[in-house]
């Protein structure tokens, strides 16, 4: 309980001056609501003295119009409460702004294995559903707490004004309090569960979806629109039932809580009849209390929602913290040493890595000359892209280290490292905005000069000029207006526009064609000539570009060497190698 | 798209009303709850007018102990009845959503591909979680008050009026006034509750693909830009929000002090006078007040329920909207089933996306049964185009694709298919594991199937039990991407299909694995036709024909020998793919 509170107090400070007026709003707002039956009493009582006691009003109607006044001055102090609600909302509103910025930000500082681990749409969804609308998050800082807290200070008052009235009476409406609280608390628990589980299977649908949606493709040429349903179902009658667990829960809670509060409406009927009948208390005060006791069943209820909303919220903030408490390797680049501005070498110094208890890389040292073309070869599954995640620090090895410059990656100010990159990824990741836009991900301010370089180098200038709005034209998500390997070279383009010091290419075959690589190599020559890469390939034409090559060797092993010191060195690369070679003899 | 307000309760209307019979029976069980639970409320001031004007007057004890009596009762049956409201309409609520989420699913599914070229995917996912969401509170709580709280009101007129009709309109007139004056508010309002859920949409979307991407970001060192773009979108929808709400609530403060303040003063200055002079009781005030007192808040609910009506018929218009996008058409109508069994012919084919941007140019050429074509050319060629065409997945705008000589566009689409087998360049995951992953949910596939598949093709690390029980990451970020590429193979070719289609989808393993597909491939393709976009001279020098594309006409076709020697765009591919290949 304690670190949810924190965490409350905490988002709180960050709205600190709104929160204080939010308190003074509250309180005025609870007096006019305790003002009204307290004035209504008044009322009655001088009307029944009036129709009992003639003689003693000249006039009337003055009285009652002394008391209308009074009445009017409350209705005044009505409306300038009535803002309240809407600077709750307003608040709210606040809360959920600050929370989505802050833990997208967190999302930014992750590894890849954090993006492993949490699906997209889930993610999404704690950003969204978690934290948005009743009864989430944003929801709860501001109007959940407040409402309760209008709600205690209205009950305060109320319980004052009734004192006032007549102590007895008070007491004896009081007795179902401690009822109300024990009952209670007994219910609580099953409801945070099946909250819970609700919200996991909220999260697993919208996945399911995402998944789904963007596999159309594939549904519809194997004909399996029907069958796929199958999954989809299960999802959502899965979800039904969490829910249906969730609300009879609630509507009994609330079933126990009106009869206890009920009880108290009726203590009021009998005690307060009694009284009245036997002249201890006036009409009016019967009338006041029966209305206080009447108002409470809503405060009093909103007591318990506190706890109730606070704990399916608690359930929302856990699911947020725990993308800020996923630990993230990022962090251990705290260092500030500049690399220079030039790349001179990157080496990979006993570089282990296991995943999964499998030795992916073992005792790995190479030297990497960032003014040459290095090709990184290896079968399938043995870690190229692992490879470059690690050595561009998005992934911790288990041992060993990067240095770059001599110096070690975790010393260094890794930005400025990055900066010095161009990365080209396996699947050309877009985004949403026009094809200038997307180049220029990374080079909001890159020269004329520079965009066209870069187009021409990717192979896509012409094709760009070809489009109805050229570069302006828009890319949506799996647009049909630009084609896969466009995309694939527009990355191509974005990496290059900055003219880095070293480009890294995961995977040039998923992105050119031979007719295609063999240009970008010439214009690479031309416009990028210091810029040295680290290529993977499963073309073998590749090989006659690379200065040097880099074999990883099913056991881990890595290799380093020309191509022609590798195929006298190790049996395995030349396996490798010559099974195409012979494979295309055979034919 | 535009819709007004009449349009939507149109759209709702017949959207729910089907619902609604069917599950008649909880409906109106509902229905009766909620009017028994509304008569129970009017009844409690009546005695306590009672209590006031005759028990105590008159010290009769035995009297305010009988009606205290009537009172609990009436109390306590009114509570079980709240509670069986809320639960029965919940159910419903529910039923009715989970269907309608289910509907709408299955109705996308069945829309052409062309759609999803053009919808950002979380759109699709906000619109169908979180519409759905508001449809339901339609049911549960928002019915309850909203129909709960009419008859109330209604009961209140009548109780009124056999006391003195003149009452009774002094009491209606008023209140149907304001009620009206709020309605007109409410038009204006509801716009901007579209423009709100049309932001948290584009919120839902920018983040999908920020945080699909996000090693992309992260790399180019973008994080800030990113952020502040979202940020920029996540205000404008506060702010948004943050003005309507002030507008609501602004108005609804007004309207608490029209009836807390100005209504209830204006009924104790015309009612003072009358009981002074004895036509009327205290008790008449008392019911009167007590009355007012409890519609307000109705009242006001009634309004702001009246706004999230609104807001569900908005959600329900949404949703409506995807209902309504025409499914694709399978052809089923003339239900001709396609047989492959001589040749398909693409005969002056011309294709375009969007208007007049050519893609395809007249092309023509055939696929004879049993024949391997590769399709070759520079990237944008036409060449993705072309078997998207195949698949029927667009209609084109001139010429026509034959099929064993009927025009594909006559041919039962789904059957056709069904002799496809598809893998694509992207290589896509279904959530589950890689048993459904393989055979796509298909449960006429048996497991031993897969198994059989993923071991010719040389997966077989996958073929034990546990490892397809395995769930498999969106990322599949414990696959690596050659191994997707296998697994997407095992699917092709467990669904043994007469034609199969290929994009590009071996370039990304390496040679040695490559090799030993090809070897399987061998032995699958025997007896089956296969057309290849080819990106490797492998899969090239085994074709039967070739066709090479570029800017979405054919420039040559024949066998490899044929086109080394007449098409020099050709040989320049070869000879770039391996080094001495083009002499021969």
């Amino acid at each position: 309980m304690n670190k949810h509170i924190l965490w409350i107090l905490q988002e709180w400070k960050q709205q600190k001056k709104f929160i204080l007026i939010m308190v003074f709003l509250t309180v005025i707002s609870a007096l006019v609501s305790i003002a009204y039956p307290y004035m209504f009493k008044i009322i009655i009582d001088k009307l029944k003295d009036i129709t009992d006691n003639v003689n003693k009003y000249p006039e009337p109607m003055k009285e009652v119009y002394r008391i209308l006044w009074l009445l009017g001055a409350i209705g005044l102090g009505q409306l300038i409460a009535g803002i309240y609600p809407a600077f709750r909302a307003w608040v709210n509103y606040r809360f959920e702004f600050g929370l989505r910025t802050r833990y997208f930000r967190y999302i930014s500082e992750k590894d890849s294995r954090f993006f492993s681990k949490f699906r997209t749409g889930d993610l999404v969804t704690r950003l969204t559903n978690d934290i948005t609308d009743f009864p989430k998050i944003a929801w709860f800082l501001g109007s959940g707490i407040f409402r309760a807290f209008n709600s205690f200070i209205t009950i305060i008052f109320m319980l004052i004004a009734m004192f006032k009235l007549n102590a007895h009476l008070t007491i004896y409406s009081l007795i179902p309090l401690p009822i109300m609280l024990v009952v209670f608390y007994f219910v609580m628990k099953s409801l945070q569960e099946r909250y819970a589980n609700n919200q996991r299977a909220i999260s697993k649908i919208n996945d399911q979806l995402e998944m789904s949606f963007s596999a159309i493709h594939i549904i519809k040429a194997f004909a399996c629109e029907d069958k796929y349903n199958r999954f989809f179902d299960t999802a959502l009658e899965h979800r039904r039932q969490t829910e249906i667990k969730l609300i009879q829960l609630n509507a009994t809670i609330m079933l126990l809580w009106e009869y206890i509060s009920y009880f108290a409406q009726i203590a009021v009927i009998i005690f307060g009849g009694m009284m009245a009948v036997k002249g201890e208390i006036t009409i009016g005060t019967f009338m006041a209390f029966y209305t206080y006791l009447g108002m409470m069943i809503y405060p009093l209820l909103d007591l318990p929602q506190l706890f109730l909303s606070g704990k399916q919220a608690f359930v929302n903030m856990d699911r947020l913290e725990e993308i800020r408490e996923y630990p993230t390797s990022l962090e251990r680049f705290r260092g500030d040493i500049s690399p220079g501005k030039e790349l001179h070498s990157i080496e990979l110094d006993k570089i282990n890595f296991t995943y999964d208890a499998q030795a992916i890389f073992k005792d790995v040292s190479i030297k990497i000359d960032p003014h040459e073309r290095t090709l990184l070869l290896g079968a399938v599954g043995t870690g190229k892209t692992t490879l470059i995640e690690i050595l561009t620090g998005m992934l911790k090895p288990t041992s060993g280290s990067i240095n770059i410059n001599g110096i070690a990656l975790e010393m260094l100010n890794r930005k400025e490292f990055l900066e010095m990159l161009g990365y080209v990824p396996q699947e050309p990741l877009l985004f949403a905005g026009s094809v200038h836009e997307n180049v220029h991900f990374a080079a909001k301010k890159a020269s004329v000069e520079d965009y066209k370089a870069a187009l021409l180098t990717a192979q896509i200038a012409d094709e760009v000029g070809q489009m109805e709005d050229g570069d302006e034209t828009d890319l949506q998500q799996r647009g049909s207006n630009v084609s896969g390997g466009q995309k694939q070279r527009l990355t191509i383009a974005r990496a290059l526009i900055r003219k880095p010091q070293f480009l890294i290419f995961d995977d040039i075959t998923a992105s050119l064609d031979a007719q295609n690589e063999m240009k970008l190599w010439e214009a690479m020559n031309k416009y990028y000539p210091a810029t040295g890469a680290l290529v993977v390939s499963h073309r073998i034409s590749t090989i006659q570009y690379a200065d040097k090559i880099i074999f990883i060797k099913e056991n881990g092993k890595v290799l380093m060497g020309t191509h022609k010191e590798l195929l006298k060195l190790d049996e395995e690369y030349r396996h490798f190698v010559a099974e195409i070679e012979d494979y295309h003899k055979k034919d | 798209m535009k819709s007004n307000k009449n349009t939507n309760i149109k759209v709702s209307l017949r959207l729910l009303i089907p619902y609604l019979l069917r599950e008649w029976r909880l409906f109106s069980l509902g229905l009766v709850t909620m009017l028994l639970v509304s008569v129970a409320k009017l009844i409690d001031p009546l005695i306590l007018a009672h209590v006031v004007d005759v028990s105590v007057p008159q010290a009769d004890t035995g009297d305010m102990l009988h009606y205290a009596g009537l009172f609990v009762g009436v109390v306590m049956i009114s509570g079980f009845l709240t509670w069986a409201q809320i639960v029965l309409l919940s159910r419903l609520g529910l039923r009715i959503i989970t269907e309608l989420k289910g509907r709408v699913f299955k109705h996308l599914m069945k829309v052409p591909v062309s759609f999803f070229d053009k919808r950002p995917v979380g759109d699709l996912i906000a619109r169908v979680e979180n519409d759905s969401e508001r449809i339901r509170t339609l049911f549960s709580d928002l019915s309850v008050r909203l129909i709960g709280n009419i008859l109330f009101f209604i009961g209140i007129v009548i109780v009124l009026g056999m006391r003195s009709k003149a009452m009774a309109l002094g009491f209606l007139i008023p209140l149907v006034f304001l009620s009206l004056s709020f309605g007109l508010f409410f038009r204006y309002i509801v716009k901007f509750y579209r423009q709100v859920r049309e932001r948290y949409s584009q919120i839902a979307s920018l983040l999908t693909e920020y945080i699909q991407g996000m090693p992309i970001v992260q790399i180019f060192n973008r994080e800030k830009d990113v952020i502040a773009r979202m940020d920029k979108v996540s205000s404008a929808k506060m702010r948004l929000e943050t003005k309507t709400g002030f507008l609501e609530y602004g108005v609804q403060g007004f309207f608490i002090f029209v009836v807390n303040t100005a209504l209830l003063g204006l009924v104790i200055v015309m009612l003072a006078p009358k009981i002074i002079d004895g036509t009327y009781t205290i008790g008449t005030l008392i019911i009167f007040t007590q009355y007012i007192m409890r519609i307000t808040w109705p009242l006001i609910q009634l309004l702001e329920n009246l706004m999230q009506v609104q807001r569900s018929f908005v959600s329900m218009t949404r949703i409506q909207e995807l209902l309504d996008l025409p499914k694709e058409d399978y052809h089923t109508g003339e239900n001709i089933v396609p047989t492959f069994e001589h040749e398909i012919e693409f005969k002056n084919v011309w294709f375009a996306y969007e208007e007049d941007k050519w893609v395809l140019r007249d092309v023509s050429f055939k696929i004879p049964s049993g024949s391997q074509i590769a399709l070759v050319g520079p990237s944008g060629s036409g060449k993705t185009t072309t078997i998207s065409l195949l698949c029927g997945f667009y209609q084109v705008q001139k010429g026509s694709i034959l099929i064993d000589g009927i025009d594909i566009n006559k041919l039962n689409l789904k059957k056709w298919r069904q002799k496809i087998g598809l893998i694509l360049q992207d290589i896509f995951l279904f959530p589950g594991n890689v048993l459904e992953n393989v055979r796509i949910y298909n449960d006429h596939i048996t497991p031993a199937a897969v198994q059989r598949s993923l071991v010719a093709v040389q997966a077989r690390k996958f073929a034990e039990p546990e490892q397809m029980e395995k769930e498999l990451s969106e990322r599949g970020q414990n696959i690596s991407q050659g191994e997707r590429q296998l697994l997407s193979f095992a699917r092709a070719m467990v669904y043994d299909p007469e034609l199969v289609i290929m994009d590009e989808a071996t370039s990304s393993i390496d040679s040695v694995t490559e090799a030993k597909i090809q070897h399987s491939m061998k032995t699958l393709l025997t007896g089956k036709t296969a057309m290849i976009i080819a990106h490797r001279l492998s899969s090239v020098l085994k074709a039967d024909n070739i066709i090479y594309m570029e800017d979405g006409k054919i420039s040559a076709a024949g066998r490899h020998e044929q086109l080394i020697k007449i098409c020099p765009e050709y040989k320049n591919l070869v000879k770039l793919q391996f080094p001495g290949g083009a002499d021969e």
